[in-house]
Parts: structure tokens; sequence; C-alpha cells
């Protein structure tokens, strides 16, 4: 029971508490730029999440292995291997998608979700909780991609998924679907995951991250967020 | 004495030995499964980029123009990337010119016999949303229609410059101009 408990808690982890794009403010590049549309939006969450969880799994399996003093090289060339792979399957299958996402799915390489869960978890934690915790950020960040994508279209476009909902002879406002926009939208969720907490009087406790040895990203992102401002001023 | 040399031999071996094989091997294996998944999806790619191609022509090509017919023509004409010419004569040319911060706007025009523009689409999915994505209207590139592949396109000929896209405007009359400098040279009179 305990043992499902915190299996539990290592899933939802990336979901609400440590939230990659809300809490964390990870990845945000790669979120600002393609949530113009709720399509594209879906495509990258669900390529970031393959990738996350692969990465995570084979870098959890390998940490015995790879000397630390390659640790970084080993960690992207996986990393980069699973982005070329749902590249080459999303340009043979889906070129719809695929041109939609551009050269943010080459980027999701060097997204800081992905080196940053393989830095702060996935090198020291068994294989299965490293899938969840990339599960478990990965669903993470579809949730805020699917939120700001669906504020955008509708705002910017009219449309949801394709689909009209504001008819033409409205003036859309085009700025939300530019990068400026993007911005608004984004703040503006940071500020409702904040006073959502805050209201339900429930505020987070974060565990900080003294011990990691060697990780340097994790240390100043817990830092952050342990003030109780979720680390919203990076 | 020979202690020390055994461990100085393990040092070299853990400080350098190790950590590049570890990183080899594991650069060789994915390099493997990668050269293994491009043999595979490579057919598959090229495949339906040629079908997006075919597509387009067709679209702009008179109705009920057989896909089987379109012969495949060798261009080497600026700005325009391939070209297909029907039995009777009609041809659609793609054409691409880079417009706002030089990402390519592509056009698809097709002419009768003659050199008239009988269709055309833009894809102006590169430009800015709202602003130069306006090109890919109809009701702006409609205004090629019937014009003469003798006569270049400006702005104000055959149609008026987007206010607030000249980049993405002056790249659809760029690609226009290269798809009629193609089909002068290339295709009108050459069997």
């Amino acid at each position: 029971m305990n043992e499902k408990q915190s299996k539990w808690k290592v899933f939802t982890n990336g979901i609400i508490k440590e939230n990659p794009v809300l809490r964390l403010v990870l990845g945000c590049c790669s979120a600002l730029a393609v949530t113009t549309t709720v399509s594209g939006a879906l495509g990258m969450g669900l390529s970031m999440t393959f990738v996350l969880l692969g990465s995570n799994i084979v870098i959890s399996a390998l940490r015995k292995v790879i000397p630390s003093k390659v640790h970084l090289p080993c960690y992207i060339v996986i990393i980069a291997t699973f982005v070329t792979v749902v590249e080459m399957v999303l340009h043979a299958y889906m070129p719809e998608l695929f041109k939609t996402l551009g050269v943010f799915l080459s980027l999701i390489v060097v997204n800081c979700i992905i080196l940053g869960r393989a830095e702060m978890f996935a090198c020291k934690n068994t294989v299965i909780d490293s899938a969840l915790d990339g599960l478990g950020m990965g669903v993470g960040y579809i949730l805020v991609m699917f939120l700001m994508s669906s504020i955008r279209e509708i705002i910017a476009s009219g449309t949801w998924l394709g689909i009209k909902l504001i008819p033409d002879s409205v003036e859309k406002m085009t700025v939300v679907g530019s990068a400026p926009g993007g911005f608004f939208v984004f703040g503006c969720l940071m500020a409702l995951c904040i006073w959502i907490e805050k209201k339900t009087n429930h505020p987070i406790e974060r565990k900080m991250c003294g011990d990691c040895p060697g990780c340097g990203h994790a240390d100043s992102a817990c830092s952050q967020g342990k003030d109780g401002k979720g680390g919203t001023e990076a | 004495m020979g202690n020390t040399a055994e461990s100085a031999k393990e040092s070299v071996y853990k400080s350098i030995i190790s950590p590049v094989l570890v990183l080899l091997v594991i650069c060789v294996a994915c390099g493997a499964l990668l050269a293994w998944l491009n043999d595979k999806t490579a057919p598959l790619i090229a495949e339906n980029e040629l079908q997006a191609t075919q597509k387009a022509f067709l679209s702009v090509l008179p109705e009920g123009t057989d896909a089987n017919g379109l012969t495949n023509l060798e261009t080497t004409t600026e700005g325009v990337e391939s070209a297909v010419r029907t039995a009777d004569g009609k041809a659609a040319v793609k054409a691409a010119a880079p417009g706002y911060s030089g990402k390519d706007v592509t056009v698809y025009v097709a002419f009768d016999s003659d050199g008239i523009i009988t269709g055309i689409q833009v894809d102006a999915s590169t430009q800015t949303a709202g602003i130069g994505s306006k090109v890919g209207a109809s009701d702006f590139y409609n205004g090629f229609l019937d014009w003469d592949a003798s006569n270049e396109v400006a702005a104000g000929s055959p149609v008026d410059t987007i206010s607030g896209a000249s980049y993405s405007s002056s790249a659809v009359f760029d690609a226009v101009n290269s798809a009629m400098a193609c089909f002068n040279r290339e295709i009108k009179g050459v069997e």
C-alpha cells in the first residue's frame, strides 16, 4: 500500500506539485511557440512525453554504467536519439503535424524539462520510478499545453481544434496568437495556478534538494520554489 | 611500488578509458538504431512529399485533369522547385521566394497552353499568422487569374500589395514571376 502510494506520488508530482511549465518554469520556449493551435500543442505534448519517458527509462537503466565525467554527453546522445526517432516517424506518418511543429520538434533535444528530469530524477532512481516521473511530467506538460493552446486558438483564430467557434464577422485578437500574447496567457495561467494554491489554503510543501550532488539546475529551481513563490521569479 | 603502479593504471582506466568507451558504445548503438529507422522511413517521406506536390498541382490545374497523365519536367529556372505538364499542353509550376524573415512563400501556378494563368494557390504557412498569412487567402491570389505569362507581375498589376504585409506580398510576386519565367523558357513551345 505504502509502496503504491509513493509510486502514485511520483506520478502526480509532475502534474500538480512540480508541473514542469507552470511551477518549475522549464521548457517555456516550446510551450510559447507551438501553442497557437490545439492540434500542434497536443502533438508537441505527446512527442515530448514520448521522449521524456524513453530518455528517463534508458538513463536510469544506465545510471550505474555512465561515468560521471561524460554523463552530459551521454544524456544528450540518448535524448537526441529519441527526438530523431520521433522526428522521423512524424515526418513519415504525420507530415502535416511535422510541418506545424517545425524546428521546435528538433529543439526538444535541448528542452530543459528532459535534461532537467534526467539530472534531477532519472540519474538516481529506479527504472520504474523514472518511467512514472517521465509520464507524470509529460502529462503535466500536455495539460498546460492544452490549456494554453485552447485559450490562444479560440481568442486569436476563433477556432478550437479547427472547429469554428467565433463567426468571421467578429474581429479576432491576433495578438494572443503572436509571441507577446503567448507571454500574456502564460503569465495568467501561472497566476491562476498560484491563486488556486492560496485559495485552497493548501500551500504545497516542496522538497529541498540540497542533497543532490552535481545538480546545480535543480538547486536553483528548488530554492526558488521553497520560498512559496513557486519559482515564478525566474 | 607495484601497488601504486596498479592503482595508477586503474585510475587511468577510470578517468580516461572507461568514459570514452561508454560514450562510444552509446553513440554507436544510437547511430545504428537511427540508421535502421532512417532506412525504413526515408522512402515513406519521399513518397509523402511527392504526393503532396502532386495534390497541389492537381488542385490548380483544371478540374478533371488525370493524375496519371502528368509528366514531370526538369527545370533549371531559379526559384522553381518542380513543374508538370499535361498531355494537352497545360502546365503547373511550383515556385518559391523568400518572404518575411527569409522564410519561403510557395506558389503553385497552372497555365494553359497559351500561357494564361488558369489556377493559382499560395502556401503562406511560414508567414506571420494574421499578417503575412493573408497572402494565402484566395481573395488575394485569385487576382492573378487570367494574367498572361508574357508580362511580369508587380505590385499593383494585377493585384495590390497587402498593406502591412509587403514582404510576404512581394514574395508572391517574385514566385509568380519565377513560375512564369520557367513556363516561357522551359515549357511553352517545347515538346
